[in-house]
């Protein structure tokens, strides 16, 4: 039963990361409809700016270096709109979804040459320690990250349906044009969904960092679990991704644990064969609409 | 997407279409058996390491060609690619090494279980199509490179395993690279040919159509589920080819050969060869293994490689988005003349609402 429920935190606690990034995802994919697989090395990117700021170069305290590397997130993703990816604003999804493959490899090469191929530490923002809750052990991390990233999430879901800024952004995505006739520029718009999610996508670097260690790498597979999470809640849906994201983080932790066969090295196939099933039997994701094609 | 069917196939039907002169006919067919000499020659003239290149640009070639069937016909976009060549390579691999197979023996085995593979994972095409079909087929991906490490004993895990090279009959007195190249070659040829022939016949014209609508494709009696997964599986089958070939070129196989990255690369180089045509996927190949070593060259530190890949796949998306092999077509038009309509290529080229003019709009 101990062993139940650490597995079950475990779990939570990956399944709100990848959750996180899918919701990256889905505000860039709900504004364009694109795919945006430079998300991971994105957040990867502004992890290594946190770090120049706080662990090896500046000596800042972590929490500034978290805050200046979301800065430099909204900064650094409103840019990529506005100058790589607004020349293909009349292209198809799928050559749009090909530029930030080559924002992909770039943005990984880059950090390399930049900063570093080795594998460094970064500080967690929370006290080191640990609870130790009737065997059940959760560092102070784990849970200070939990609550930081659904916070977040809340905090999102408040600025969409509540702000103007936020209506005004969902009011872009659905439909540009009608948008425009009210004063909105779909636009500016745009640039602020690819910089938020830049941002969220540091915040998450600095929240795994601790755990995975900093490296060029270190995004990668969560971008495909973000990816399986993002796609199990439908697409469009920042609940969705979030539940997407926990749904797959448990059924990983618990199918790794008590199946032998699956062990460490199958978990992947596990979440990914999860995501075949759910698309199998509703494609449109568990929190998806439905699509209806006109004739 | 654009229509493989649509533009390249005009240039190539000159010779049949018998309007033009002859000079202009012969000049495209005399210009490929040349090109095709030239390369036979090569072995004679190029060092081991060279032919080593080449032989990975013609594997490269066709798995590009492979991508160009599904997402130029099938309108269908796949980041599965490296797990159906990684699929056949160590099929290839484990019967050559552990069950004393011939290479020969072993080739259609390693096709025909890409090709289940393939027709596997193109279910989910019946049911869900872009960004998501993707993602299926990148979980495809993902998956592939963990198994080898999972069966470590047999496989040899993370490090990779070695394979006999495919020996060159004694006969003949060449070298097994050379054999292989001369091997490779002909694999190329070969699917070359057959597969401008499928584009061309009725098959090619049905995917054509489940592409471009699909319930009208259905009302006028095409299969559309068995279209659909049928070109998947043999897309996947062109992989299984590739991965026979990559056995046969690196006498190694390894997990890292077929990550997801490979898949990436296959999506840069059709890009840069342009996902409209037969011959874009050579230049595409050129790129993929050639680009390395002109950036060291020049002195750039090979770890801005991916960079330069990076920046070249985005700046030809911005400024030849029908790729190289587009360009090429064009030109090829230019000193041909316009294309006499002839029955097929017209029906090919015109139900293609999508916005992108899929023939050149220059008549």
């Amino acid at each position: 039963m101990v062993l139940f429920i650490q597995r079950l935190v475990d779990g939570l606690q990956s399944g709100v990361l990848y959750g996180s990034i899918a919701l990256a995802l889905v505000l860039v994919y709900r504004a364009t409809g694109l795919l945006n697989f430079a998300t991971g090395e994105i957040a990867m990117l502004c992890t290594f700016i946190v770090w120049q700021l706080a662990g090896g170069g500046l000596g800042l305290p972590i929490v500034v270096g978290i805050i200046g590397g979301m800065l430099f997130g909204f900064a650094f993703g409103a840019g990529l709109e506005r100058f790589v990816i607004r020349p293909f604003e009349k292209a198809d999804h799928l050559r749009q979804s090909m530029v930030t493959m080559g924002l992909f490899l770039g943005i990984n090469a880059l950090a390399g040459y930049l900063f570093t191929l080795d594998v460094q530490r970064l500080a967690s923002p929370f006290p080191v320690g640990r609870w130790n809750i009737g065997g059940v052990i959760v560092s102070y991390h784990k849970v200070g990250s939990i609550i930081v990233l659904i916070l977040v999430a809340i905090a999102l879901r408040v600025l969409f349906a509540k702000t103007r800024i936020g209506l005004a952004m969902t009011g872009a995505a659905m439909n540009p044009t009608s948008a425009q006739l009210l004063g909105v520029n779909p636009s500016r718009m745009l640039v602020l969904g690819w910089g938020l999610s830049a941002a969220l996508g540091a915040l998450v670097g600095a929240m795994v960092a601790p755990d995975l260690f900093l490296s060029t790498n270190m995004m990668q597979t969560l971008l495909l679990y973000g990816m399986a999470a993002a796609v199990l809640g439908g697409m469009e849906s920042y609940v969705g991704a979030l539940v997407g994201g926990v749904l797959i983080g448990v059924i990983q932790a618990l199918a790794g644990g008590y199946v032998s066969f699956i062990g460490t090295q199958l978990q992947l196939a596990v979440a990914f064969a999860a995501i075949l099933i759910v698309l199998l039997v509703k494609p449109e994701g568990l929190f998806g609409k439905r699509q209806v094609e006109r004739v | 997407m654009n229509a493989i069917a649509a533009s390249e196939f005009e240039v190539a039907s000159h010779a049949a279409s018998g309007a033009r002169p002859l000079l202009r006919r012969a000049a495209i067919p005399a210009g490929w058996l040349a090109l095709l000499i030239v390369a036979a020659y090569l072995p004679f003239g190029v060092s081991i390491s060279g032919l080593v290149n080449l032989q990975q640009v013609i594997y490269i070639a066709i798995a590009i060609m492979s991508l160009n069937l599904l997402s130029g016909l099938a309108g269908q976009i796949s980041i599965g690619q490296s797990a159906y060549i990684g699929l056949a390579a160590y099929a290839t691999a484990l019967l050559v090494m552990k069950a004393g197979w011939s290479h020969w023996a072993a080739l259609p085995v390693a096709v025909l279980l890409s090709f289940v593979l393939g027709v596997l994972t193109g279910l989910p095409a019946l049911r869900i199509t872009g960004i998501r079909l993707a993602l299926t087929t990148l979980s495809i991906a993902i998956i592939f490179p963990t198994v080898p490490v999972k069966f470590t004993a047999q496989t040899g895990g993370t490090p990779g395993m070695n394979v006999n090279p495919l020996a060159a009959p004694e006969s003949w007195g060449i070298t097994d690279v050379a054999f292989g190249y001369w091997v490779l070659l002909a694999g190329l040829v070969l699917v070359w040919v057959v597969v401008r022939n499928v584009i061309d016949s009725r098959i090619g014209r049905s995917l054509i159509a489940v592409r471009d609508h699909q319930i009208a494709a259905h009302t006028v009696g095409i299969n559309v589920a068995v279209t659909k997964v049928l070109v998947f599986g043999a897309s996947a089958a062109l992989c299984g080819l590739v991965g026979w070939m990559f056995v046969v070129t690196n006498q190694f196989v390894s997990p890292h050969d077929f990550s997801v990255l490979l898949a990436i690369y296959l999506l840069v180089g059709m890009a840069i060869g342009g996902s409209g045509t037969l011959i874009g996927p050579i230049f595409g190949a050129l790129f993929i293994v050639y680009a390395p070593q002109g950036i060291g060259e020049i002195g750039a530190s090979p770890l801005l490689t991916p960079l330069i890949y990076g920046a070249a796949l985005i700046l030809i998306l911005l400024v030849l988005p029908q790729g190289i092999g587009g360009l090429l077509a064009k030109v090829a038009r230019r000193i041909t003349g316009p294309p006499a309509p002839t029955r097929v290529r017209t029906a090919a080229a015109a139900p293609d609402p999508a916005g992108e003019p899929s023939s050149p709009p220059d008549r």
